[in-house]
């Protein structure tokens, strides 16, 4: 390192100072040259006011759900004069959008998800627009408007505090799946109590040499879940599995209608009437296999065709029942997952969006969900695919719960800490009902101590 | 770095300063010159670069644990209540304690693996492509490895039908929770030994073979020479290799996650280290984001590697041996 003059050090001073004025007039010009750009292709959309609007989409552009949608937005564009920008962003959509949402430029103006994540990234950060003015909206081709055609109990679910924030097109429920045609008694008399379910069951463990009959992909919290959920849903009705993850105290898994669901749970696992591999196996295997004919009854959402057909045996036919109540007369309804639109409050092209909205809404454009995509839809006049009938049927009384009582979306935090690490070793045989309750109990009162 | 920036008068003489400096100035090659010149025009977008994406997202995550956010809507600043609420967490102590046992016990076990693993193939024949071998499942992407894993030692799988050939009728239930831990750490175990077998080669291959030689004539065993040449010879490089596997089994995130999860959920809590703790508070959720805990867990996160680093630098600290 060699001294520098005062001189020299001035001279190189100035041309540091010239190089570095330089770069940051450089650095602003591009900036504002790519602000330029930006706000130049994003008045294109918004000179044209409600002419055109951008949509998220959460499905994948080769997904049948996506093919639908497609063809409905030519279809809209050809009709209004709409222009829509989509893309095909997959199921992170609304985490994508989150960051956007504190700015002033929200990218999409319409977005679609599964409900959890339109209620967690929308809603309850306070980024929902209220979509109850699609329901007045006349919907296009029809007599009818908005309302007239989507059940009120489906837009409950998505409603809160009187904001509709998310417009539902496809409903997914959970059923226990068989194969219609190797189990043709079950398919002419379904079970329809706890005690004709069990005696299946144990029918059934005897056909196949005492190897549980029952497929559960256990590796998934959710799965094992759905048992635990359904036989407290089905003893003490809607909403007691939510109100006793937010009892602060957590004494509620205690009480005696707890203890009796969990003790029904208890005995399947201690009589061995899940697939054997069940608690040690790598989803899909289970389900992949109960398709094959491993075992005869998945307890799964509507997704559960699509998902196995691949894997089935020759001649498989979907049928499913839904998990039986406690006795005749007992608890019946049916869990839902919505998937639908929302729109973000700051919108710039909201108008445009809701119109879509009310457009896809039309018999003509959504039974593609059902006829091209196998799914289900809100609207009761749309037929369902021939291997959800069943469930579409258990649909028809209209008693409806949020999945898992929506605890995934009000106390995500305690179902993923304290719930589902419990309740898999629970599933598995690693503790009793009584211990499951104690356990739950204690976790819970020490996750509300420390909760926000 | 041969640029200089700014005059240290202190360093001038007294007396002739002045014509020193003149002097100096005249020296000044138009090679320094153009260096100098070109100084800020070479650094100026490293920096811009590294504070923009890198120091100023680090700031911003020191900032935001100690603000709850959702990652929408507004900010409220809450003081040191994420690092209150964190520390009183039984998952998030759980998921420490996993980092540790990473940390320590898979790094333990690979440093075993990787020394055993030098010892032998310093003399071995075909040596170049065993460590070929050795090296390969760390150029696979630990995603791949990770589903390979999951089918090896799932039920009925690979693994049970070869202990089950070798006589044991009930092996044991890998992927069940309580054992999923332990096949995740033999996994980097696994994964991680042919990295470090392969730089910890590269340093033995570095020490002049006569010293082996000799030893051999003064009949040192295996061990012996482990000790008192290979170790020695190598300790730099150790130290290095310890602070590389300590910074990434802190941050070690993709096996876990795609092991022990699957159709996009969390793996079991049993299973979290402090990464997993740190992507499920904020992304991995479906309730509202917590960015302000996930920020703090990712505070704790670096604060522990700070300390380990500091830790492993001093314990390792030695005098250099010169050959």
């Amino acid at each position: 390192m060699s001294p520098v003059s005062p001189a020299r050090s001035a001279s190189g001073g100035a041309t540091r100072r010239t190089v570095l004025t330089a770069s940051v007039t450089a650095s602003v010009a591009l900036a504002a040259t790519a602000c330029a750009s930006d706000s130049s292709s994003g008045s294109g959309s918004r000179s044209s006011g409600g002419g055109s609007f951008t949509y998220w989409s959460m499905w994948k552009e080769s997904e049948p759900q996506a093919k639908v949608i497609k063809a409905a937005i030519a279809a809209f564009t050809k009709d209004t004069g709409v222009q829509v920008t989509v893309q095909w962003k997959g199921r992170q959509v609304v985490k994508q959008l989150g960051p956007t949402l504190n700015t002033a430029h929200v990218p999409a103006d319409l977005v679609d998800s599964s409900d959890r994540f339109a209620y967690s990234g929308l809603q309850a950060v306070g980024q929902a627009l209220d979509l109850t003015p699609v329901l007045s909206a006349a919907v296009p081709g029809e007599s009818g408007k908005v309302s007239d055609v989507i059940p009120k109990h489906y837009l409950d679910l998505a409603t809160t505090s009187g904001v509709l924030w998310q417009m539902p097109y496809e409903i997914l429920t959970t059923q226990i799946w068989y194969n219609g045609r190797s189990l043709p008694s079950v398919a002419a008399n379904p079970p329809g109590t706890w005690a004709e379910f069990t005696a299946l069951i144990a029918s059934r463990k005897s056909a196949r040499g005492g190897s549980g009959p029952l497929a559960l992909d256990g590796d998934i919290a959710d799965y094992s879940a759905y048992w635990t959920y359904f036989a407290v849903l089905r003893e003490l009705g809607a909403g007691a599995f939510a109100a006793a993850a937010a009892d602060k105290t957590g004494a509620s898994f205690e009480s005696p209608g707890f203890l009796t669901a969990f003790g029904r749970i208890e005995a399947l696992v201690a009589g061995g009437d899940f697939v054997p591999g069940y608690d040690g196996s790598k989803w899909p295997a289970v389900q992949d296999g109960w398709a094959g004919g491993k075992s005869d009854f998945l307890l799964l959402g509507t997704f559960a065709p699509s998902e196995t057909q691949s894997f089935a045996s020759s001649g498989f036919t979907y049928r499913s029942f839904p998990f039986p109540a406690v006795a005749a007369g007992g608890d019946e309804s049916q869990d839902i997952s919505l998937i639908g639109f929302s729109i973000p409050k700051k919108a710039r092209n909201a108008a445009a969006a809701q119109r879509f909205i009310a457009y896809f809404l039309a018999k003509a454009r959504l039974e593609g969900i059902s006829a091209q995509a196998g799914n289900l839809t809100p609207r009761a006049d749309i037929a369902a695919p021939a291997q959800l009938a069943d469930a579409q049927k258990a649909l028809s009384s209209g008693k409806v719960v949020k999945a898992l009582d929506g605890v995934k979306e009000t106390a995500a935090d305690w179902y993923t800490k304290v719930f589902c690490p419990l309740n898999t070793t629970f599933l598995d045989g690693g503790q009793t009902a009584a211990q499951f309750a104690a356990k739950l109990k204690s976790g819970t009162a020490q996750y509300w101590s420390n909760a926000e | 770095m041969t640029a200089v920036t700014t005059e240290r008068p202190s360093s001038v003489p007294s007396g002739p300063g002045p014509a020193r400096a003149r002097a100096g100035r005249r020296r000044a090659s138009p090679l320094l010159a153009g260096r100098r010149r070109l100084f800020w025009p070479l650094v100026l977008p490293a920096l811009l670069v590294y504070t923009g994406m890198f120091a100023g997202p680090s700031l911003f995550t020191a900032w935001l644990s100690l603000n709850k956010w959702a990652g929408a809507g507004p900010m409220e600043f809450v003081g040191l209540r994420n690092y209150r609420r964190l520390f009183a967490d039984p998952v998030f102590e759980h998921s420490f304690v996993n980092t540790l046992w990473i940390v320590f016990g898979v790094g333990g076990l690979t440093f075993a693996a990787a020394f055993g693993l030098t010892m032998v193939l310093r003399e071995m024949r075909g040596r170049k492509a065993a460590r070929a071998v050795l090296f390969f499942p760390n150029i696979v992407p630990s995603v791949a490895l990770s589903i390979l894993w999951g089918f090896l030692f799932q039920y009925g799988g690979l693994v049970d039908s070869v202990v089950k050939a070798l006589g044991l009728q009930h092996p044991p239930n890998w992927l069940g929770q309580s054992d999923l831990f332990r096949v995740i750490a033999i996994g980097l175990v696994w994964t991680s030994t042919g990295f470090y077998t392969t730089i910890l080669m590269a340093a033995v291959d570095q020490i002049p073979p006569e010293l082996y030689e000799d030893c051999d004539l003064a009949g040192a065993a295996a061990w012996q020479k482990f000790r008192h040449v290979t170790l020695p010879l190598m300790w730099d490089v150790v130290g290095v290799c310890a602070v590389l596997w300590t910074i990434s089994a802190v941050k070690v995130f993709e096996f876990i996650y795609t092991f022990a999860g699957a159709a996009g959920q969390m793996p079991d809590a049993s299973v979290w280290n402090t990464a997993l703790y740190t992507y499920g508070e904020a992304f991995a959720s479906d309730g509202v984001p917590s960015y302000g805990t996930a920020a703090a867990s990712a505070v704790v996160m670096l604060a522990l590697v700070g300390v380990l680093v500091g830790l492993i630098r001093r314990v390792m600290r030695r005098d250099a041996v010169q050959f």
